[in-house]
């Protein structure tokens, strides 16, 4: 889309203005000059407020800066009717209208505010009026506040959305605030921005929120419990994938690791001809006992941690301790039974009391009630006797299969004793033994020239490391396994608490859909965010390495977390340096370039954008931006673009447009508007 | 799924959102309607409503059951 024309009423410094903004064949750049006050940010406003609306405020630094931000849109709006209209009911005005390739891709915006004598905003007053397609049709609007939010939407789908305003039109200001945070914080929140990822991290809390407030509405204690227990597993699972994230490193480290070591062992081998096969046959051997030893180390460290107490806690405890678990299973089954019972005997006692059964039987409904409790009473007998009903189970947090497993183990204990686990010390103290054997043998074959003593000492290091990263590895998968135990207890705890809610399952249903829906977006944003980094990355490449002119950086790298790597041409990373102000420019300028290039084409408006720049990346910026295939508006000072650099820009210049100021009015010289290009 | 929301038009975005969707017993519709919501919602200073506008959304349908 290209902006076609500009007219505003009582806007700022002009009373009125109607500006054309054609364009012809490769002509796609407009400069409009001024000097300060003459107007030039007030162009650039009136687009991005008539866009946006109040929306479009934090996208306009003299209504957001000095922490104004809140009251800013109808304050800057008071601040913005034109002087000669104060003083009794006016209204200002601006319209923008867009051509796209085709003849329907017409866009033309209305946005019109009004303002009592005393020069308030009436913020109900406001209007918007919106016509597209090659006849100019009226975009219908719903009345009241739908009415923003569908031309919001509209102008999103049509134009360009407002979360990537900033990067189409900006100022100065706005380029400085980028070029002050460092690179990754730069494309972090560039790309965020792009994406929409800020909406979907809103709509995450905001939903979170939501299940908690949801589940507090949950009768008695249930819903804080649950919200507990959620936490819980969240936290858990958090820790899970951290340590999986950690142990993959530590594989992806041991990968070449154990290549190096494969191939010190085959040079060593090549050295000394036909001793190679027994070399590698004693290495393998020594690879073989030192993972035995390990197993028998880790079975060692587990018995110590786990089963060393039950062992030492003795026959009658464990025995007590089963006959425990044991009743609390038959309790659980007897208390299921009979709630199964009861509502069978419910639909017994209907059908039976029936009182066309009960006269053709021959019984009186007296006689009915006497014997009915006889009735219920064997009933209960049948499904369960009540006898031990009453009292509670004494390992109420553990669900039937925790308690057939804690049995279980409990049973096996008992084939295990204080010897064994003697005896599994010993095997393991062999192994180490034995280990150290073969390293002694190994250490024997080395030593017979430079090279091999050379090649030994780092065969023995790289195996040291593999040895340290291998028990880390150990060390992460237990970890893991013990988390996924406590996450499975976890998990069937809030499974038990949820079906003690019953009575409020919907209001239960949508806290969870809710959660549901976060955990689709936190997976959405973990996984998409990384898709686009290479596209990017060479976009910004190509952005950066056209803009600067040092020539170090050849490549621009970014990773999934969104870290930035300058790369020259050896691929050092120069990223450490620090770059000047001006360099910082270049990268934010970089940046935004890099989004529109995948962002939907709109025009670019700069204001006032080069200050900081020398001569010669005041020229690569301008030959860049006058070399994309969109529409480039330059909102300059005199001074900004010397004629050196209007020449630079004559063969894509579409119209140079000078600001005067006169009798407290901006408006285009007269000289300068027929300037414009015959074919504007 | 969402017209003006980047990373949901990014490519092999709509299959990761149905397998996503999919794994917790979601219709992708729902993510669209949500994030259309939250934006509706966005240039509020009061967010009242939003909860109530959640509820609506996210009230199980007959055909739609929660997990």
């Amino acid at each position: 889309m290209r902006l076609t024309r500009l007219r505003l009423r009582n806007w700022k410094a002009f009373r009125s203005l109607d500006l054309e903004l054609g364009i012809s064949g490769k002509r796609n750049v407009f400069i409009i000059e001024g000097s300060n006050g003459f107007g030039k940010t007030s162009l650039l406003e009136a687009i991005i407020l008539a866009l946006y609306g109040r929306e479009g405020v934090a996208l306009v630094g003299r209504a957001s800066s000095r922490g104004r931000a809140e009251l800013g849109y109808d304050a800057f709006l008071e601040r913005a009717l034109h002087q000669a209209a104060r003083g009794s009911d006016a209204s200002a005005s601006v319209e923008l209208s867009f051509e796209g390739e085709g003849d329907d891709e017409r866009v033309t915006l209305q946005r019109i505010w009004h303002f009592n004598p005393a020069g308030r905003h009436r913020k109900a007053d406001e209007e918007l009026r919106l016509w597209t397609g090659a006849d100019d049709d009226l975009v219908v609007l719903p009345e009241g506040p739908e009415r923003e939010v569908e031309g919001r939407d509209f102008v999103g789908r049509a134009l360009v959305p407002a979360r990537l305003a900033s990067f189409f039109l900006f100022d100065g200001e706005h380029l400085d605030r980028l070029a002050g945070r460092d690179l990754d914080q730069q494309v972090r929140l560039g790309l965020e921005h792009a994406l929409g990822i800020p909406v979907l991290r809103r709509l995450g809390e905001d939903l979170k929120t939501y299940a908690r407030d949801r589940r507090r509405l949950l009768a008695g204690t249930a819903g804080a419990d649950i919200d507990a227990l959620i936490d819980s597993v969240a936290d858990h699972e958090r820790e899970q994938k951290r340590i999986r994230a950690e142990l993959e490193q530590v594989n992806q480290r041991l990968v070449p690791l154990r290549e190096e070591r494969d191939s010190i062992v085959a040079r060593i081998g090549s050295l000394h001809g036909e001793s190679y096969e027994s070399f590698k046959l004693l290495f393998e051997e020594r690879e073989r006992r030192a993972r035995m030893r390990d197993g028998l180390q880790d079975r060692l460290r587990q018995t110590l941690s786990f089963d060393l107490a039950l062992a030492l806690a003795g026959p009658s405890l464990r025995a007590a301790a089963r006959e425990a678990i044991a009743s609390d299973i038959a309790l659980a089954q007897s208390t299921s039974m009979r709630a199964a019972g009861a509502g069978r005997y419910d639909a017994l006692i209907k059908m039976l009391s029936d009182p066309d059964d009960l006269a053709e039987a021959g019984l009186s409904s007296a006689q009915w009630k006497a014997f009915e409790p006889r009735l219920r009473h064997a009933w209960a007998r049948v499904w369960g006797d009540a006898s031990g009903g009453g009292s509670d189970p004494l390992h109420d947090h553990l669900g039937e299969s925790d308690r057939l497993l804690v049995d279980e183990r409990l049973r096996q204990i008992e084939a295990f004793g204080v010897e064994a686990i003697a005896e599994l010390a010993h095997e393991a103290e062999a192994a180490d033994a034995t280990v150290a054997g073969i390293d002694r043998q190994i250490a024997d074959q080395r030593g017979i020239d430079d090279i091999s003593q050379q090649l030994a000492d780092r065969l023995r290091e790289t195996q040291a490391e593999i040895s340290g990263l291998e028990e880390q590895a150990r060390s992460l998968t237990r970890d893991l396994e013990s988390l996924d135990s406590e996450l499975g207890t976890k998990d069937r705890a809030l499974a038990k608490a949820r079906s003690e809610v019953d009575a409020d399952a919907p209001l239960l249903a949508r806290a969870d859909r809710a959660d549901a829906v976060n955990r689709v977006l936190a997976r959405l944003i973990d996984e998409l965010f990384p898709l686009n980094l290479a596209a990017f990355a060479k976009e910004l490449t190509n952005a950066y390495t056209a803009m600067t002119h040092k020539g170090a950086v050849k490549d621009i790298r970014i990773d999934e977390s969104g870290r930035v790597t300058l790369l020259d041409q050896e691929g050092r990373d120069l990223s450490e340096l620090d770059p000047s102000a001006g360099e910082s420019q270049i990268f934010a300028f970089a940046l935004m370039a890099a989004i529109t290039r995948i962002a939907p084409p709109f025009p670019i408006v700069l204001d006032t954008p080069l200050a900081r720049l020398d001569p010669e990346h005041r020229d690569r910026v301008l030959r860049y931006f006058a070399g994309l295939d969109q529409q480039i508006i330059f909102l300059s000072q005199p001074a900004e673009l010397s004629e050196r650099y209007i020449e630079l820009l004559e063969p894509h210049l579409a119209a140079r447009i000078r600001l005067e100021h006169r009798a407290g009015e901006s408006r285009p010289a007269d000289e300068t508007v027929p300037q414009r290009r015959a074919s504007v | 799924m969402t017209d003006d929301l980047g990373l949901l038009n990014l490519p092999g975005a709509d299959s990761l959102v149905r397998e996503a969707c999919a794994a917790e017993g979601l219709d992708p519709a729902l993510i669209a309607r949500l994030v259309r919501i939250e934006q509706e919602f966005a240039g509020m200073a009061r967010r009242r409503g939003i909860f109530d506008a959640f509820d609506a959304a996210l009230a199980p349908s007959p055909e739609q059951p929660a997990r």
